[in-house]
């Protein structure tokens, strides 16, 4: 069975004009390899979402500007995403039904991409299970959607 | 069940399941199948010869083939919702219960009311539709009536489908497309390599012609190898296999659509996979061609490949004493699948001389008589055939005839090369091969097997063999050459020589009845009339005859058409090529296409942060583009147009809020913000101090206003941006590409916030008090935050940016918080406002107050205008280039005319100035449209009608005798210029 799961309580910052080189790291984390990729710890993700830009979610709710002193700026987009995991046998299969991504050997990446239309990112989070951070006012109708892709699986 | 009906049924064989009996209607009547028939085999079982009626003519028709190329036997499937018209037998599994009926015929199949119109068939031919009916004038009306009853085949559902529909995108290295021996022998050689393979197939399971024919690879029926291979495929673990899947688009960049149909338990009726490969082999295998003589639709006259088809798959004998008819050698291998099926054979037709019959052919034929250089010269029975009438080439009567139900016809056969030729490379006719071949021509795609032109059985494999070697080396894989051991494989004749009329019908009359495309009722002699009349490109010939264009895309008639165009006009086939191959190869279903999209989900929809706010407090929502938005929130019993007005009163008495979620909203960072602004900017802002906002315009690179909005310096370097709701995405590509492309030294960075923050706007004489109820760390006096202001502050536990910004013309404060707690916000304002009776308004009551105080919008910013127009001249600086200034001052000075927006209302004060109208001045004569009405409201605020319009010419507005006309509407409403704004011209309510 495919279960989805809403985490709240997340935080999200922005950070543009950061140097992700090897040596350097980010509140104890690494840098991702590279654009398209996301490093983990137990409640943060560091999504690499172009050059010297990425997001950096803290589940936990943590402490606000991460980055500063790291990143030429800032922002906050907490309210600008909601946060879903979705996992169990199939889910591959019931992400495809929507999205073109290809989730095949994605360990640590971070996918930018559509499902359905609605803009996504899609975090690959072990053996079917993924997280999908989606923008905030198309999550309702991403869910409606989903619902008979579930009601399915 | 006792399959005592199934007369045509063999006492064994077929890959039918004999244990799984089935009962079925068609027509009304009961009949019995088994798990694994199609419907037209089950229908062929049961001795029903007449499926349907074609279409112009209503000739009996029954089963020609075994595949998706089916020009005949098109049927309706289901009852009441679950109705699909204009399925072919051929592809219809058979289940349990299944009900289909025939189509256009009536009262019934085998008695059709229609069938009268053969007898006019003479008046019937191409084009007639331009040629009849045009007498007496005026009479089309009742001649259209009669023919759009009589035209078209099955009829559409009613009601909502009950069967679900999904997609599914997938990613592969290499997708094979056909799973008979080519694509089979492909995967065989692929898998095990680490490479992921899609193998999809048309049919319910792998095989393809294997399935058809008596031949055998390794000593094993052909069909039993291809078993083997599809389960050690499925056992790998890295080939996915996907069977009722045809490949229906092949699009750029290697993305093939896939129409899948599940049978089954499944919830789900059919999947429309997008499969993006690396590599692709296409191998799709051939169809057989038909041969054109007269009497060449009647049912039993089947193509020679079927016999097997049916003996092999479904255990059925398609007829009882058979004639075969042969423009090549393959047509010869059906002889032993008649006998095999118990048919007697009476004799073969062939229409090449003697010598061109090849040796191995004449062996298949054994004692058979074979009637070398001739052809079928008419063909008798009413609802079956009866007797085939034959004579040699140079006769013009037939010499012999011969008692028949079954005339077997073999005319070569079509590499099925759709799918390529959809990517635009015409395929090139061979004339050795008397077929049109495709040549690939782009990597990572190659064409195996039959497709590729390759007719014997050990070719097929071994070219599919080195199409996935091929396809292993182009991966950067082990390709090391191996042939595929021919040695073991013994197949049927490949065509050999063909030779031969492409139509052997002689004299008009015979030709009125020689058919090319049996769907349509196309004969050669509309292709020798099209041509008379100048239609001779194959294009306007298919149009004009409709040759090609029912349900089976022209599978069996395109290629005979142009054949017999050759003959006719004594042009090569080459030189006359084909009509443009469109996908889908065969018909999609809407239900397939739309997949999860409907209902609700029709489209994509956005919710601002208050939606449920919304909701709860009685507001109709509205799409606006993909937001869904509060149009208004009527009371108990106020109708929209009582709520509306209740809004604004009540705005502009004392106070209201509006969501304001939706506005494109942007931050900008860097020491090289304001020089930025400037440059996209048609108004100054880099001279904005920090804390104020300034109201902005952007145009295009031609001049004309693009969008409009406000600019706020929030910090030194940190500026913010705001675009209209329905710009918001294209305004921040547009930034997004200066900023990448034409200026990368400019030190700006830009960050689309407009989802992370949510805002409200508090509007009203008594927005101070209720914004003072909300915030905090914020001194609200005017004096503090003016107009055109900005500060930040708190709204209870959380950060806000507050705006003293009107789009209303009211006192406003626009208040901005994270969008995760928009719900604090909302419940602190109308906390906050209820002793000042707060209300909420929607889109329509904002749009009224915007039109009262004439600030534009999109009614206005129509990608027509420049600033001029809409009285903005004066904020385009002049003392330095901005984007658009170069073509604004150009077109400037190009222009005659300068249009104007101007303010109207209604000379009689009464009636609503119709939106959309055009201006007229009645004192110039004529009525020759001068402007256009962008706005229209009957104010609340003023009692009456008013609008916003642009006339083409300024010089019109000093005339007494506008009129607004709406010939939709059927309105015609004088009208009066008037000053703007309407309502508070002075702007004296917002800065107070």
């Amino acid at each position: 069975m495919i279960t989805l799961q809403e985490t709240t309580g997340f935080t999200a910052q922005r950070l543009v004009g950061v140097a992700t080189d090897k040596d350097s790291e980010l509140a104890g984390m690494a840098w991702p390899d590279g654009v398209g990729m996301a490093s983990h710890d137990i409640d943060r993700s560091i999504l690499m979402l172009g050059p010297g830009t990425c997001l950096v979610l803290d589940r936990s709710g943590g402490p606000d500007r991460v980055g500063a002193g790291v990143a030429k700026v800032t922002v906050e987009e907490s309210g600008a995403w909601r946060l879903f995991m979705l996992e169990g046998e199939g889910t591959s299969d019931l992400i495809g039904q929507l999205s073109p991504a290809d989730l095949h050997g994605t360990v640590d990446a971070c996918i930018a991409t559509h499902a359905g239309g609605h803009p996504v990112i899609i975090l690959p989070r072990g053996a079917d299970r993924f997280e999908l951070l989606v923008v905030r006012s198309y999550a309702e109708s991403l869910l409606a959607l989903l619902a008979p892709a579930l009601s399915h699986a | 069940m006792s399959g005592e009906g199934q007369i045509r049924r063999l006492a064994q064989g077929g890959m039918i399941d004999r244990a799984a009996p089935l009962t079925f209607r068609f027509n009304g009547r009961a009949f019995e199948g088994f798990a694994g028939d199609t419907l037209a085999s089950a229908l062929i079982a049961n001795g029903v010869d007449v499926v349907a009626r074609s279409f112009k003519l209503h000739r009996p028709r029954g089963v020609m083939t075994d595949g998706p190329e089916e020009p005949n036997a098109i049927v309706t499937v289901g009852e009441g919702p679950d109705r699909t018209p204009n399925l072919k037998a051929t592809e219809v599994p058979l289940t349990q219960g299944l009900v289909a009926t025939s189509q256009n015929c009536w009262p019934s199949v085998n008695h059709d009311f229609g069938a009268v119109t053969g007898l006019m068939s003479p008046l019937l031919g191409a084009g007639f539709y331009y040629k009849t009916f045009m007498a007496p004038q005026g009479a089309w009306t009742i001649y259209e009536n009669l023919i759009r009853r009589a035209a078209g085949l099955g009829r559409a559902t009613e009601g909502l489908d009950p069967d679900t529909y999904e997609h599914r995108h997938a990613q592969c290295d290499v997708l094979i497309i056909g799973a008979g021996p080519a694509g089979l022998a492909a995967a065989q050689r692929l898998a095990g390599s680490g490479l992921r393979i899609m193998l999809c197939d048309e049919r319910s399971s792998p095989g393809g012609a294997l399935q058809a024919t008596g031949e055998t690879i390794g000593g094993e029926p052909g069909a039993l190898w291809a078993r083997t291979v599809a389960q050690s495929l499925d056992s790998s673990g890295d080939t996915t296999v996907l069977q009722n899947a045809t490949a229906v688009w092949l699009a750029d960049h290697r993305l093939v659509t896939i129409a899948q149909r599940l049978e089954g338990d499944s919830p789900v009726a059919q999947r429309l996979w997008f499969v993006r490969a690396r590599h692709i082999i296409v191998a799709t295998g051939a169809i057989e061609r038909p041969l054109c003589f007269s009497g060449n639709d009647r049912p039993g006259v089947m193509l020679s490949s079927a016999v097997g088809a049916y003996r092999h798959r479904y255990g059925v004998a398609v007829g009882a004493r058979a004639v075969v008819h042969a423009n090549n050698d393959s047509g010869y291998n059906c002889l032993a699948e008649l006998e095999a099926a118990g048919i007697d054979v009476a004799t073969v037709v062939d229409l090449r001389p003697d010598a061109r019959i090849g040796e191995a052919a004449r062996v298949l034929a054994d004692t058979i008589p074979i009637h070398a250089d001739s052809h079928v010269m008419a063909t008798s029975g009413r609802k079956r055939l009866q007797r085939v009438e034959v004579g040699s080439n140079a006769d013009t009567v037939a010499q012999r005839s011969f008692d028949a139900d079954l005339l077997c016809v073999a005319g070569g056969w079509s590499p099925t090369v759709h799918l390529l030729a959809h990517r635009g490379t015409p395929a090139q006719f061979d004339p050795d091969a008397a077929a049109f071949l495709a040549q690939p021509s782009e990597d990572h795609l190659d064409l195996a097997g039959s497709a590729a032109g390759h007719m014997e059985l050990a070719a097929c494999l071994e070219s599919g063999w080195q199409a996935a070697g091929n396809a292993l080396a182009s991966l950067g894989h082990d390709a090391t050459y191996r042939t595929f051991d021919q040695s073991v494989v013994s197949g049927q004749l490949p065509p050999g020589n063909l030779a031969g009329p492409w139509c052997s019908a002689q004299g008009v009359r015979k030709r009125r009845k020689a058919f090319v495309d049996l769907q349509n009722d196309v004969t050669a002699a509309d292709l020798e009339s099209a041509i008379a009349e100048g239609y001779d490109a194959v294009e306007h010939l298919k149009r004009y005859t409709t040759n090609g264009m029912g349900t089976d895309q022209g599978k069996l008639s395109n290629v005979l058409a142009i054949g017999i165009v050759a003959e006719i006009t004594g042009r090569p086939i080459a030189e006359i090529g084909h009509t443009t191959f469109r996908p889908p190869y065969t018909p999609v279903t809407f239900g397939a296409l739309t997949g999860p999209h409907t209902g609700s989900n029709l489209l994509v929809t956005r919710r601002t942060p208050f939606h449920d706010l919304h909701l709860a407090a009685g507001a109709v929502m509205e799409p606006a583009g993909a937001w869904l938005y509060p149009k208004c929130y009527p009371r108990e019993g106020e109708t929209i147009d009582a709520a509306i007005r209740r809004e604004v009163l009540s705005v502009r008495g004392s106070v209201g809020v509006v969501d304001m979620a939706t506005l494109g909203k942007f931050e900008l960072h860097g020491p090289d913000v304001g020089e930025f602004l400037d440059r996209v900017y048609a108004n100054r802002l880099s001279t904005l101090a920090v804390g104020r906002c300034r109201y902005a315009v952007m145009l295009r690179e031609d001049g004309v206003v693009f969008d409009d909005g406000t600019v706020t310096r929030m910090a030194d370097d940190i500026w913010h941006v705001t675009a209209t709701t329905s710009h918001a995405g294209s305004v921040y590509r547009h930034l997004t590409r200066l900023l990448q492309v034409e200026w990368p030294e400019l030190e700006v960075c830009l960050i689309d916030v407009s989802e992370q923050w949510a805002g409200l706007a508090i509007a009203g004489p008594r927005a101070r008090d209720v914004l003072a109820g909300v915030v905090s760390d914020v001194a609200t006096e005017p004096d503090a935050l003016p107009f055109m202001g900005f500060r930040k502050g708190r709204a209870g536990r959380h950060d806000a940016r507050i705006y003293r910004i009107s789009f209303s013309g009211e006192l406003a404060y626009e208040v901005f918080v994270p969008a995760h707690v928009a719900a604090d916000l909302w419940h602190a304002v109308m906390e906050a406002g209820t002793p000042f009776d707060i209300c909420a308004y929607g889109y329509e009551a904002l749009d009224v107050m915007r039109i009262e105080k004439s600030h534009v919008a999109d009614g206005e910013i129509d990608g027509r205008n420049v600033p001029g127009d809409l009285g903005l001249g004066r904020m385009a600086k002049r003392d330095r280039p901005f984007l658009g200034s170069a073509l604004l001052q150009h077109y400037g000075e190009q222009r005659k005319r300068q249009p104007a927006l101007i303010g109207l209302t209604a000379l009689d004060g009464i009636t609503r100035i119709p939106g959309g109208a055009v201006l007229i001045d009645r004192n110039a004569g004529g009525r020759k449209p001068i402007g256009h009405v962008t706005a229209t409201i009957i104010s609340p605020t003023l009692g009456k009608p008013i609008a916003m319009a642009v006339l083409d010419c300024d010089s019109h507005r000093t005339s007494q005798c506008l009129c607004a006309v709406s010939p939709a509407a059927g309105l015609e409403v004088d009208v009066a210029v008037t000053a703007m704004p309407f309502f508070d011209p002075a702007g004296d309510r917002m800065r107070a």
